[in-house]
């Protein structure tokens, strides 16, 4: 089996996807990605001379468009419908230190 | 820490090198970017949501050609080219204001790519500039040209993107809605999908003013072709900045910050010559400038630590599955061109070139459409007169109108009593001499207070100027006459009197006579 995944980057993986592991769970994860990796083997020993790479999974759509027409959506109360606690016609979540993006 | 030097001072020493992040919200369109719902500010929350905007498994997503037209027509507006094939790309990130889990974006290719704005930087903004361009020895800027009254500054533009707003998020428990210290956040959704236009520039931006003054042209340019409200109050028209300096003469740059909270064209700049102060004390007693995301804080004048950028951040940016990539027709892209109206800058050398104006009062007037449209309608009712009434038209309207419209907030012009036709009505009065250009100001004032015509009001009020020479002679021999020892002093050299002649004529006069006319005759008379 080839190394594709070092203990290293099983250990940021787990941290961007906020999963927290033991370092025996590190251990493991790491002989079963690379694992995983490598029953894709087949896919480089295809012959692909002269086939056009595919730049995106819809095939030939494209310009995909719709008029800026409003359709009426969720009230407020389906909207909220799933939410484990709400308060003013809003999702209550607790306290997120940081931010978001970078909008 | 307090910054001690003027940004002045820094600046001979440091070159700031300043690139603009602009997001505005396409606030003119009906809906959303990916899905049918209602875009509109201030309603109550969630209440324009659907499985699309809120992410709910299975929903798909389908963009809205207006948003796609909006993004085109600001590129063109802004001298990109426009990208026939680029696609949208998922950002993913994890924050409770995005329940996709990702933002829809672009990636390396967006619909605009590589344009550009030419700044015209002049009168008191060329200071900042300017002056220190004399003292940084053997450093000619390369995308500036040297004007009569300052300079102008050619200013790249990266890109113009497509992406989605987030939604809006209120902290409760801290202070002041801030998230330091908070134990709950309420999330409104209605945001969340709004499109957004994100504007990058290169960095080639040098002083604050500067990047007050393409903000200032950008934000011009979109509500010209009517994209966005463009407020920066209400947050449809965001701004981040990256600042880095070096030593004069460097070539390298320095490590930068970003900064955010500038939410006012006086904050853009006072964040940026803020931060540019601080960068230069820290560098100078030795110190090391990290690079991360402060925040602006105008009541504090200072930035504070948002964010420390130890790796860069990783969002696993790739196509979206979900969305056809694009491949615009040149059809879609003319017919996009064919709504690009007379931008401002092309409308101010027409006013300069059709009536004979500076080019700085063309510019003035054009800075707020409603002004320009004024001045426009002015010029129709002025037919043969347009050539000489152009300028105290545009007086008129650059002085006293500003002043009314910036003293009583939130009024526009449309809702005065001030119409093109009065306004006419005005200069000619003045243009005939029968009023003074003081007794102007006190009709402009009249007019707007009692809803009357100019006319109407220099009649009631009997303030006609006296342009009579037969008048004005008796007065002017009258006020010689209880003078003699000035008059000497006049003839022997201090020629400044005539000032004070022609205040004792006036004063006589009860304000009502013609200066020109006095002016004339004391010069006569003393010769």
């Amino acid at each position: 089996m080839t190394e594709h995944l070092s203990e290293h980057d099983v250990r940021d993986i787990a941290e961007y996807v906020r999963i927290g592991l033991t370092d025996d769970e590190v251990e493991q994860m790491t002989v079963d990605l690379n694992a995983i990796i490598d029953s894709l083997r087949p896919i480089t020993e295809y012959e692909l001379d002269g086939v056009e790479p595919t730049f995106h999974p819809i095939g030939t759509l494209s310009n995909v468009m719709r008029d800026d027409m409003v359709v009426p959506g969720f009230s407020q109360e389906v909207a909220l419908e799933n939410a484990s606690k709400t308060q003013d016609g809003s999702f209550l979540i607790p306290s997120i230190l940081g931010e978001g993006g970078d909008r | 820490m307090s910054a001690v030097r003027s940004l002045e001072e820094v600046l001979v020493d440091w070159e700031a090198v300043i690139g603009l992040e602009i997001h505005a919200e396409l606030t003119t369109l009906e809906t959303k970017m990916f899905c049918n719902c209602k875009l509109e500010f201030g309603a109550d929350p969630n209440t324009h949501t659907c499985p699309v905007c809120l992410g709910l498994p299975g929903a798909l997503p389908v963009p809205n050609r207006a948003a796609i037209e909006s993004i085109v027509l600001a590129g063109l507006a802004t001298n990109c080219d426009i990208e026939k094939r680029s696609m949208f790309y998922r950002k993913n990130y994890m924050y409770p204001d995005m329940p996709k889990n990702f933002q829809t974006t672009q990636g390396p290719v967006a619909f605009c790519m590589r344009g550009h704005l030419d700044l015209d930087v002049d009168g008191p903004a060329a200071k900042e500039r300017y002056q220190l361009d004399k003292l940084a020895v053997g450093e000619e800027r390369e995308n500036i040209i040297r004007t009569d009254s300052g300079y102008k500054a050619h200013v790249g533009i990266t890109r113009i993107h497509m992406e989605e707003d987030a939604g809006k998020m209120v902290h409760l428990g801290g202070g002041e809605g801030r998230i330091a210290g908070a134990t709950h956040s309420l999330v409104d959704y209605n945001r969340a999908g709004t499109p957004l236009i994100e504007l990058v520039t290169e960095p080639d931006l040098r002083t604050p003013e500067e990047a007050r003054l393409f903000m200032q042209k950008l934000r011009q340019i979109y509500l010209a072709i009517g994209i966005s409200d463009c407020s920066m109050e209400e947050g449809s028209l965001r701004c981040d900045g990256n600042v880095s300096l070096r030593r004069r003469g460097a070539k390298e740059f320095g490590t930068k910050t970003e900064l955010k909270n500038m939410n006012s064209f006086k904050n853009l700049h006072d964040g940026l010559a803020y931060e540019i102060c601080r960068q230069a004390e820290v560098l100078e007693e030795g110190g090391q400038i990290y690079q991360e995301t402060r925040h602006w804080d105008p009541t504090q004048k200072r930035t504070i630590v948002m964010r420390v950028k130890e790796t860069a951040d990783d969002y696993r940016l790739f196509p979206e599955p979900d969305l056809a990539p694009y491949d615009l027709s040149d059809e879609f892209i003319e017919s996009v061109r064919a709504k690009l109206p007379e931008l401002p800058e092309q409308k101010a050398l027409r006013f300069a070139q059709d009536f004979a104006l500076s080019a700085y009062d063309a510019r003035h007037l054009v800075e707020h459409r409603e002004t320009a449209a004024f001045f426009e309608k002015c010029m129709q009712l002025a037919g043969a007169d347009a050539a000489t009434l152009s300028k105290p038209i545009a007086n008129l309207i650059i002085n006293d109108v500003t002043a009314y419209l910036n003293a009583n907030e939130g009024v526009v012009l449309a809702d005065t009593q001030f119409t093109p036709a009065r306004a006419i009505e005005l200069v000619r009065l003045l243009a005939d001499d029968t009023i003074s250009s003081k007794q102007a100001k006190e009709v402009f004032s009249a007019v707007m207070e009692e809803g009357l015509d100019p006319a109407a009001i220099v009649e009631a009020r009997g303030m006609k100027q006296v342009s009579d020479t037969g008048a004005i002679e008796a007065v002017v021999d009258g006020v010689l006459a209880a003078n003699p020892d000035k008059v000497e002093q006049y003839k022997g050299g201090k020629t400044g009197l005539i000032g004070f002649f022609v205040g004792q004529c006036m004063k006589e006069m009860k304000g009502q006579g013609n200066p020109k006319v006095i002016n004339e005759l004391l010069a006569k008379k003393l010769s």
